[in-house]
């Protein structure tokens, strides 16, 4: 292929910015490659060449990933690219949600193809795996060189042959878990009983959609002192503090809030509200603790019945959220909570 | 660690198999009722919530 111009789209740490401590850091574009893409350039061989990189704070991605993403793209768009690509993300949170929303954005409004590359467990991969084509790596830097191989080799397909040419089984890419239509002669009720047949035979069959399986996980054993538990407070109901000032989703959430709780004893109307695409707010605006209720639990801590309530209240907006991103962010939380010293959670919901 | 979720989708509940869960109100107050005044409000929440930390030291 002669000259495909290729953007990359690298964090403030791949893009050598420095680390964490730099992940406000507004858009930057260089010229060349940087860091990894001097290597992604390599892999992408002759007739490709990276013309510039576009280097991001993660924090400053993360804020408004998809409109600080269209930002983005405006800012690369005299580059001519022919070809998007971001990342290796690994497992990052940010990072990886990052990339995505930036191969997406470049892609609507500069109608080229656009690859982001990440790990299967990666919260960008839940997110949008149905909207951009994830080029698969592992879920450590250490991984870097195939993770590169798998990007180059990805994003030269999609260039040259489209994404319809990508088999998740056969390229290093992720699963999409899209729906096609393909045309066939065998109907749906013979394709059933043909299946339900091979179940029971034992045999073989393969499942035209593979349905969500919710895993039982085992009970944790109950609290046995409840005047020495501290409670974590949980609400998928998207109770925020007035302004939204952690500027949460209000649907498909990828995060949860921390709302500051420790010096409240009740959460009052105009402090608080709820943040949330899915349910009708007007009665728990009027009275928050309709939706978290603190007001009784300080009633209760002060009679001594529980030891008290966790100083931030854990906040996101359930509707639309992913159930592979749900397990991850309640397994954030226990984390948090294992650390804070609080053996047990009170979730609401709408 | 053991968790309660106070609910107004139990079949939901039901079907992600979760141990612990409480049915509550209603989708727009789930630990509320605003046809009640303001104390007896508030003492439904409190046996919502009683029920709730009954059921987290409830083994399952």
């Amino acid at each position: 292929m002669a000259g495909v111009r290729v953007v990359h789209y690298l964090n403030q740490f791949f893009g050598q910015r420095g680390g964490e401590e730099q992940a406000h850091l507004g858009p930057a574009l260089v010229e060349g490659p940087v860091g990894p893409g001097a290597i992604l350039a390599q892999k992408l061989g002759p007739g490709y060449s990276v013309v510039g990189t576009l280097i991001c704070g993660d924090n400053y991605k993360s804020d408004a990933p998809e409109e600080r993403s269209r930002e983005l793209v405006e800012l690369a768009r005299h580059l001519r690219p022919d070809l998007v690509l971001a990342g290796p993300a690994f497992a990052a949170g940010r990072y990886s949600i990052a990339c995505a929303a930036f191969g997406v954005a470049a892609a609507k409004q500069l109608r080229i193809p656009a690859v982001a590359s990440m790990a299967e467990s990666a919260p960008g991969a839940d997110i949008y795996r149905r909207d951009l084509v994830l080029a698969q790596c592992g879920d450590s830097a250490r991984q870097m060189a195939e993770a590169l191989d798998h990007l180059a080799a990805v994003g030269r397909k999609v260039l040259e042959q489209g994404e319809s040419a990508l088999d998740p089984a056969v390229d290093p890419c992720l699963k999409r878990g899209l729906r096609r239509n393909v045309l066939t002669t065998v109907t749906a009720a013979d394709r059933a009983v043909a299946m339900l047949v091979a179940k029971l035979a034992g045999q073989p069959y393969q499942t035209e959609v593979p349905l969500l399986s919710a895993e039982r996980t085992t009970p944790a054993p109950p609290v046995q002192t409840l005047a020495a538990t501290r409670i974590g407070l949980v609400t998928t109901g998207g109770i925020i503090p007035h302004g939204n000032p952690e500027r949460l989703r209000s649907h498909v959430a990828d995060r949860y809030g921390h709302v500051p709780i420790g010096a409240v004893d009740d959460l009052r109307p105009g402090e608080f509200e709820a943040n949330h695409g899915g349910f009708f707010h007007g009665y728990v605006n009027d009275d928050p603790d309709r939706m978290v209720p603190l007001d009784v639990l300080r009633d209760m801590t002060r009679e001594g019945r529980i030891a008290g309530v966790h100083e931030y209240l854990f906040s996101l907006a359930g509707t639309g959220t992913f159930p592979e991103v749900s397990r991850r962010l309640g397994a954030e939380m226990a984390r948090e909570y294992q650390h804070a010293g609080v053996h047990a959670a009170l979730v609401t919901s709408t | 660690m053991p968790a309660v979720l106070i609910t107004n989708l139990p079949t939901v509940a039901e079907a992600m198999a979760v141990p612990r869960y409480l049915n509550g109100v209603a989708i727009p107050h789930v630990l509320g009722n605003p046809a009640l005044d303001a104390i007896h409000e508030k003492q439904l929440r409190r046996r919502l919530v009683e029920q709730a930390l009954a059921l987290l030291c409830t083994a399952k």
